[in-house]
């Protein structure tokens, strides 16, 4: 995966690991369905998403480490994030 | 009438005799078509306690008043009968062109009785129909014999067979139609084998009337309005991917099936995931009639130990023939896929009780001696020619061929095989999604996900995401799923497109688009509460043919390894499914007894008694 440092200019960040699914991977970085990434420790799931410019028509799912996160939901260390518009099918 | 035709074809296959009739306007109304004629037809004409495989089992393929419009994904069939495999009542689904041709040959439904004494197909030419000799497809694969019938009836027809799978007598064979479609689930192939049945081949032109074009036409460009503004930049995930999306979620959720069901989590799961898929076998997509998504992958395999082309493979194959049986080898799922098209057979049920195989071989409850060859974990080539061996019932095959429960109990561990009522689970451990582990138990049909799918609010997030590992309370959201099934399988439609499309967006029974849909193709001015009461007398309908075969809370039931072994790994580790307690709650959300029948009060005011 790549890494894509964020400018940090606080010293507060950790790093997370990101994987946007299926028609997100648009709006990741360029030929990147997954990467790791810096955030700052105070950042949310919706200071995250705005990064990305997701339309929020799609109503992107976040789920970290396995867990359903909220827009207020912030990230710890080493966090492995999924990131998919609500989907049908199985 | 409009929406529906009017008519439904008797077919006597005892007698060989074929018979138009007349569908009840008010049978319409209140059960729609598709799964809710299914089961009116079942229970006002079929004991319980039938043999699956005798004369006496009756055989209803039914389309839904939605079906063949120009409705968005309105281009599906059920198959309803006595399963073979669970001896509860099957209804399984399929899309593709065939459900729309059949229904514009004039017919709502067939309803297919007794059996032939010689191998048999019934031609329906519009408004024609007649049962012809199918000696000479005996023995085909499904589509050899499709490709005959095109020939000997008319290029432009549509076919629905079974392929040596069915006619061998397989528990869990198939109906395809258009070749590689599946009415997958418990064995609906196995009966029109026992039938004699090879083919129903129809050729249909009739036009599906509407009964308020305008009406149609506004609610037509408000839904269809609303899913290009939403794609306008990036297409459908399912268009994308097609249902291997699932594999990330379920890996990230840890309920991805794993060595049959020993894990929820597949540590080679990304040679599996849908990137994978799409970055080397899939060649294109295809999409049923009226279907704005297109989720079917074309794949081909140049793999020269696995090649071979087609469609597929869906989640729930990629599931059950690769993690669960350890395999991360995508050519081999997909191989073994295009073989279970072929010869008829049911992917989820193959793969699985590949997988209790391969778990008994592990623990020396069955050997090299039984087995043929070595049959370990993570082996493609041994899952490809097993499947090979279960569709052509030979050697090893037809042991597989009575699926998992029978295969471990022959061997005396029926404790391994992960299955509720016989039949095996979709891609979803329980023990780390709880409310999938009451649909798996409380489905009518065995096993399943599609009669009620909890995955959509647990971990694909629709309409919304609840926590997959709470359990209480969970019981009322499981029977709004169930009851949204109901109504979606009657209506002729596909679940992929109405769950986010038709539903409203709330954790509520709110099919406000499939209502508006269904007022303007039929007339009938359908409330959401009047819906509501047609799911229910579907699922109590359904409940009373379970309660007559027998069933009942004493079959509502998981295996020990998920009601008794906490989960190894993943974000559910420790957990168990909490069944017995989701039961009680859900017994009284349905008004059933403790023991899980249909009370009196509850059967009366939805007109079943």
């Amino acid at each position: 995966m790549r890494d894509i440092s964020d400018n940090d200019k606080t010293g507060e960040s950790i790093q997370i690991t990101v994987r946007f699914l299926a028609n997100l991977s648009t709006y990741a970085p360029a030929g990147n369905e997954g990467f790791t990434i810096k955030v700052h420790q105070q950042e949310t799931v919706t200071n995250f998403l705005e990064r990305f410019n997701i339309p929020m028509v799609l109503r992107p799912v976040v789920v970290i480490n396995g867990r359903p996160a909220n827009s207020l939901t912030q990230f710890s260390n080493d966090d492995s994030v999924l990131i998919y518009e609500p989907v049908t099918g199985g | 009438m409009h929406g529906w035709m009017g008519k439904v074809l008797r077919v006597d296959l005892t007698n060989g005799v074929l018979k138009e009739e007349l569908l009840d306007p008010g049978v319409a109304r209140e059960y729609l078509g598709g799964r809710g004629l299914g089961i009116y037809y079942l229970n006002k004409e079929v004991d319980p306690a039938c043999d699956p495989l005798g004369k006496e089992n009756l055989m209803v393929m039914a389309t839904g008043p939605l079906t063949g419009t120009k409705a968005p994904t309105g281009a599906r069939y059920m198959i309803t009968t006595k399963s073979p495999l669970t001896g509860a009542i099957t209804c399984s689904n399929s899309g593709g062109q065939f459900p729309t041709h059949l229904k514009r040959t004039g017919f709502d439904a067939l309803l297919i009785s007794g059996a032939a004494e010689k191998p048999v197909y019934l031609f329906i030419d519009n408004g024609t129909y007649e049962l012809r000799s199918a000696d000479h497809l005996w023995g085909k694969t499904t589509h050899a014999a499709t490709e005959q019938l095109l020939v000997e009836t008319h290029p432009k027809a549509k076919v629905a067979c079974i392929g040596p799978a069915g006619e061998k007598g397989a528990l869990y064979a198939t109906i395809m139609n258009d070749k590689d479609r599946a009415a997958g689930r418990s064995g609906v192939g196995t009966v029109m084998g026992a039938k004699n049945l090879k083919a129903v081949v129809v050729r249909g032109e009739e036009k599906v009337t509407v009964a308020n074009a305008d009406q149609f036409k506004k609610v037509q460009d408000r839904v269809m309005g609303k899913f290009r503004e939403t794609y306008k930049d990036s297409p459908p995930p399912l268009r994308v991917n097609g249902t291997a999306n699932t594999v990330a979620i379920a890996q990230a959720f840890g309920v991805l099936p794993t060595k049959n069901f020993q894990q929820g989590t597949f540590d080679k799961w990304e040679n599996i995931q849908a990137s994978t898929l799409k970055d080397t076998l899939v060649v294109g997509n295809k999409a049923c009639y009226s279907c704005p998504i297109g989720c079917g992958r074309l794949t081909k395999v140049t793999d020269p130990e696995f090649a071979g082309e087609g469609e597929g493979p869906e989640y729930e194959t990629i599931y059950s023939m690769g993690s669960n049986c350890a395999i991360d080898n995508l050519s081999a799922i997909t191989k073994a896929n295009y073989i279970c098209n072929e010869l008829g057979i049911d992917t989820i049920t193959m793969g699985s009780t590949v997988a209790c195989a391969m778990e008994l071989y592990e623990r020396g409850y069955i050997t090299q001696k039984e087995v043929g060859f070595p049959l370990k974990w993570g082996d493609g080539h041994a899952l490809v020619k097993l499947t090979k061996m279960t569709g052509e019932m030979e050697g090893f095959g037809k042991d597989l061929a009575l699926g998992s429960y029978r295969l471990a109990e022959k061997y005396g561990h029926p404790e391994l095989a992960m299955v509720s009522k016989k039949q095996e689970f979709a891609g979803y451990d329980p023990r780390a999604e709880q409310g999938m582990g009451l649909a798996y138990a409380t489905s009518p049909i065995g096993a399943s996900h599609m009669r009620g799918d909890p995955a959509y609010f647990e971990i694909l997030g629709i309409p919304t995401l609840l926590d997959p590992l709470e359990w209480k309370g969970r019981a009322k959201w499981v029977k709004v799923c169930q009851d949204l099934s109901a109504i979606i399988d009657a209506s002729g439609i596909c679940i992929f497109f109405t769950m986010r499309s038709l539903v409203e967006q709330k954790m509520e029974m709110r099919p406000f688009g499939i209502r508006d849909y269904l007022e303007a193709v039929t007339g009938f001015d359908y409330s959401i509460e009047e819906l509501a009461q047609v799911a229910e007398r579907i699922i109590n309908a359904e409940r009373m043919f379970l309660v007559g075969a027998g069933l009942k809370r004493n079959a509502d039931t998981l295996p020990h390894r998920l009601t008794h072994e906490p989960i190894p790994d993943g974000p559910g580790k420790g957990d168990v499914c909490h069944l017995d307690e989701m039961l009680d709650e859900y017994y009284q959300v349905q008004q059933w007894t403790a023991d899980g029948v249909p009370t009196d009060e509850k059967l009366k005011a939805l007109g079943l008694i």
